[in-house]
């Protein structure tokens, strides 16, 4: 049986103002207490305040054109607690015993010194704006939002003699953008259509880690390949083995083979440029559709479905266009002649040396998806138990209607993404999202 | 409405204060009830010595790596790593052995807290050997900053390995010092105890240290040799029998079975080197059904190169090749040869023969005869055999083989036989001495590595995890290193001609 043992208390209090209906004061104040900290740092406290303005209260401008008008700014602090009996080592039971005889292991993490509550203070400016009669709204908002004292397990150097250490570490900093469109493009008695856009873009970058951490390790490969978090550099940068190149680019080569680069280094990112959707809803007499799309553009993932695919020979691109009678014959610049490649190697030992290097596993995971379609008919009854009927069907995942030249094993690149950082960047023969089909029917009463 | 929302702010305020005094017990609270914080020395003894009899002696280290870079093993099924496409979580191993220095510590800090010098000087003898393994695979080592992850020492610098043997040779004598103070062992699964066995141990260590320096500093070794060996005998006793042995010898139950024993249960990947085979017949070798099975299909022992080429491998199907023997693979209570007598013999044959350390030649030929003879009987040769196999001119001291070895190489050459599957020390001997001469796999990918070396592995490259958390260390050590396992040499790889 194993016993876990902790308690929190918490406060909270919240303060709301309203000024004539345009302006919207609201403040709250927390204060938590968690046993899993150490003693000094037991009690923490956390405010937010939040501040809105409908400015065309004001100004009295909700007949013209811009029918609704808001900003808002807004400052949060949250803390949060970690895990109980993270403060001491204990030894681990090995388990059986040998031969009769207990043995403990000391366990491979360092336990962290003065632990601190992860504090997130995030910063937002919005508007959100309704045109005419309320066809068309924008809604826009910027955030910047840091985190520090992150409670995080990291790796160290294992010359340490310990694999990982619990630190707070540092600074993690996310801003972004997000702006939603809506308008009502078609509104008649018998059909309109409207449409929503969706766009957002966010950027995190490690300002700093814990002294003496050089990196967070997000994710790794056994082949390997990790994902990581450096101070100073975006976040989830993949790291590894990639090809040397000349100063014009060009890949080297060397008796057919490339060259890896002596230690790991950059081979991507895994943020994506930007996120978006569009979704179109129509309505005609009773029917109802509703088409949406997505996409995540931009972003890199280490793929070992193609990676070990490849070394291992099973993919199309090992034995196609006769490769495994003519070689490969890679395209690059022989080092030695300084002319271009002209030496053909045995397809199994060309994709043999992959092994070890990360260049030829990373793609672009750049997607636009058919994510979901729906058809509803609405049917109206006068009885009066039920009042309506709606009868559809509808599909998730329909399609993936474009990826990434780079991304030739045709994976879903989706599947990179696990959830949270913990599987974040790598992707390993995953099964893609499953697509959904179905039948709908709702009963209202 | 308004007045409400700012009472409960108030109310806030005193819950504070009334909050704040409920955190009566949470510091013992917050103590892990699971899992001890302290556990005696032994107990973590136990842990250290079955687990590094698994890390350096399993299939990963020993057979698809060292022993295979020795010529002794060979892949006869996923030939990878035999091609140099090793494994980074085989070479992340540095870590687990700079963690054993951590279990060290501890049972150091111990013993010394319970004035148990025996228990002490076993710690400081593993320290010892440990350190000395890696060193000799990755060259300059965290040796006097590593395994202090909870001192802070979080990017420890390296040692050069010239450093290190310096002090392997203090911590040797500080080993031996310790261990004839008294004391009591505990838990012991290699030498049962014995802190008189683990005091030979201590001092046939420091042998093989001296004797490994011995060609870039032969006036260093000299000194320590000739303390061992000539003024000081009765301070530094050494191994003296086959009954000396240093092994861990497995229980043998599920899951504690000898590392290819256990590998074996679901795998066939592993037979014998022809280089190893082929020498062993060209001797007529008597230990030869001990080391090897003869091939099923025509009862012939037959070997494949380490890192043989597909042709090689389609020539050979898995029923031509010899699979290690009895004693190596098929016994779950086979062993972890940490070191045997035999070894012992050779270093003292080595010390004595040369002009530039010992120079007394007829002790040297007691010595390897002696040497021989604990290896043939350390694998069940009776004495016929044993004189026959003497009798070879290959063999025989002053013998005019068709190998045209002197007697020094043939020292060599039997230390090399006797270190079967200890595939570290066989890997460092082979690139001490190139005898045998080794070459490079015929398989090595990429195929650029054939024309660019011509001898198996001089070192490992270091930890991917390196480059990554201890950056500025790693990269002020690697220079010279070509091809992750080339370039570079080890401190004391006086070999030219060799790339």
């Amino acid at each position: 049986m194993y016993l876990t043992e902790y308690e929190s208390n918490s406060v909270f209090g919240s303060l709301n103002i309203g000024f004539k209906n345009q302006l919207f004061l609201d403040l709250t104040a927390r204060n938590d207490w968690s046993s899993t900290l150490p003693a000094d740092n037991w009690s923490f406290f956390y405010p937010s305040a939040s501040l809105g303005w409908i400015f065309t209260e004001t100004f009295g401008l909700s007949a013209g054109p811009l029918s609704y008008g808001k900003l808002r700014a807004s400052y949060a602090i949250v803390g949060s607690d970690t895990n109980p009996y993270q403060l001491y080592t204990t030894f681990g039971s090995v388990t059986p015993a040998y031969n009769g005889i207990s043995m403990f292991d000391y366990p491979s993490r360092i336990a962290p010194e003065n632990l601190q509550p992860e504090k997130t203070a995030s910063m937002e400016f919005g508007a959100e704006l309704k045109f005419f009669n309320n066809r068309l709204g924008l809604d826009v908002s910027y955030y910047d939002m840091t985190t520090t004292n992150q409670i995080m397990t990291v790796n160290v150097s294992t010359s340490s003699g310990f694999l990982t250490k619990a630190i707070n570490a540092g600074e993690i900093q996310t801003k972004g953008v997000e702006i939603a469109l809506n308008g009502e493009i078609v509104k008649t008695q018998d059909f309109s259509w409207s449409a929503i856009v969706n766009w957002s873009r966010s950027r995190t970058v490690v300002n700093e880690l814990a002294e003496g951490v050089t990196s967070y390790v997000l994710n790794s490969s056994w082949s390997p390949t990790t994902i990581e978090a450096r101070p100073g550099e975006p976040f989830g940068q993949i790291y590894g083995i990639a090809y040397e190149r000349d100063e014009n680019g060009n890949l080297l080569t060397e008796e057919g083979y490339y060259i890896g680069t002596a230690a790991p280094v950059v081979c991507g990112n895994t943020q994506a440029d930007w996120i978006g959707s569009l979704n179109n809803l129509f309505r005609y007499k009773k029917f109802t559709a509703n088409i949406l799309v997505d996409t995540k553009w931009g972003g890199d993932i280490y793929t070992i479905t193609k990676w070990f695919g490849d070394y291992s020979g099973i993919t199309e691109r090992t034995v196609q266009n006769n490769l495994r009678e003519t070689g490969v014959i890679a395209e690059g610049i022989d080092v030695n002649t300084g002319q271009p490649n002209t030496i053909a190697v045995d397809p199994e030992y060309w994709f043999g040396d992959y092994w070890g290097k990360t260049e030829p596993g990373v793609i672009d995971a750049t997607y636009i998806k058919l994510r979901e379609i729906s058809i509803g008919y609405d049917i109206k009854l006068k009885g009066a138990f039920i009042q309506s009927l709606n009868v559809g069907i509808y599909g998730r995942n329909l399609a993936l209607l474009y990826r990434d030249p780079s991304n030739d094993i045709r994976i879903d690149p989706e599947t990179g993404y696990g959830t949270g950082t913990a599987a974040i960047g790598i992707e390993q023969y995953q099964l893609p999202p499953v697509r959904t089909t179905g039948f709908k029917l709702r009963v209202d009463f | 409405m308004k007045m409400k929302k700012i009472k409960l702010i108030g109310v806030f305020f005193v819950s504070l204060l009334i909050l704040g005094s409920c955190t009566k017990g949470w510091e013992e609270m917050n103590i892990d009830p699971n899992n001890p914080i302290d556990v005696p020395a032994e107990n973590i003894l136990i842990n250290l010595e079955r687990g590094m009899s698994n890390t350096l002696f399993d299939v990963w280290w020993t057979g698809n790596n060292t022993s295979s870079y020795a010529n002794q093993i060979a892949k006869i099924q996923y030939v990878d790593e035999n091609r140099y496409a090793e494994r980074d979580v085989i070479i992340a191993r540095w870590g687990t052995l700079m963690g054993y220095q951590v279990d060290l510590n501890k049972i150091i800090a111990k013993a010394q807290a319970s004035e148990n010098p025996a228990m002490e000087g076993l710690a400081l003898a593993i320290k010892a050997m440990l350190f000395q393994i890696m060193t000799d695979t990755w060259g300059a080592i965290p040796f006097t900053e590593g395994a202090q992850g909870e001192e802070g020492v979080l990017q420890p610098n390296y040692d050069s390995q010239e450093d290190v043997y310096t002090g392997l040779l203090a911590m040797l004598e500080d080993a031996n010092t310790k261990l004839a103070e008294g004391g009591t062992l505990k838990n012991d699964i290699i030498n049962n105890n014995s802190a008189a066995l683990w005091r030979k141990f201590a001092n046939s260590l420091h042998m093989r240290v001296a004797i490994r320096m011995s060609n870039v500093n032969p006036t260093g070794a000299r000194a320590e040799l000739q303390k061992i060996l000539v003024t000081s005998p009765s301070t530094y006793p050494i191994l003296t029998s086959n009954d000396d042995e240093i092994t861990l010898n497995w229980v043998g139950t599920s899951p504690y079975w000898e590392a290819f024993y256990s590998d074996q249960r679901s795998r066939d990947d592993h037979g014998m080197c022809n280089t190893f085979i082929d020498a062993l017949l060209a001797t007529s070798d008597p230990r030869i059904s001990e080391f090897a099975y003869p091939a099923t299909s025509d009862d012939v022992y037959r070997g494949v190169p380490a890192g043989q080429t597909n042709a090689q491998q389609s020539a050979t199907p898995l029923a031509s090749v010899s699979r290690i023997g009895f004693r190596y693979r098929k016994d779950p209570k086979g062993a972890a040869y940490y070191m045997r007598y035999a070894e012992v013999e050779f270093l003292k044959a080595e010390a004595y023969l040369r002009a530039d350390l010992l120079n007394d030649a007829t002790a040297a030929e007691t010595a390897y005869v002696a040497g021989v003879t604990a290896s043939c009987e350390e694998h069940g040769v009776a004495t016929g055999p044993i004189n026959s196999y003497m009798a070879d001119l290959n063999v025989r001291w002053d013998g005019a083989g068709s190998w045209g070895y002197t007697n020094l190489q043939k020292i060599y050459y039997q230390k090399w036989v006797s270190l079967f599957k200890q595939g570290h020390e066989a890997w460092s001997e082979t690139r001490r001495t190139d005898i045998p001469q080794l070459s490079i796999a015929p398989g090595a990918v990429p195929a650029t590595l054939l024309t660019a070396h011509n001898r198996p592995p001089f070192r490992w490259p270091y930890p991917t995890s390196e480059y990554t958390l201890n950056e500025a260390v790693v990269s002020a050590n690697d220079d010279g290193i070509v091809d992750r396992f080339w370039g570079e040499k080890m401190w004391w790889d006086t070999r030219t001609g060799v790339n």
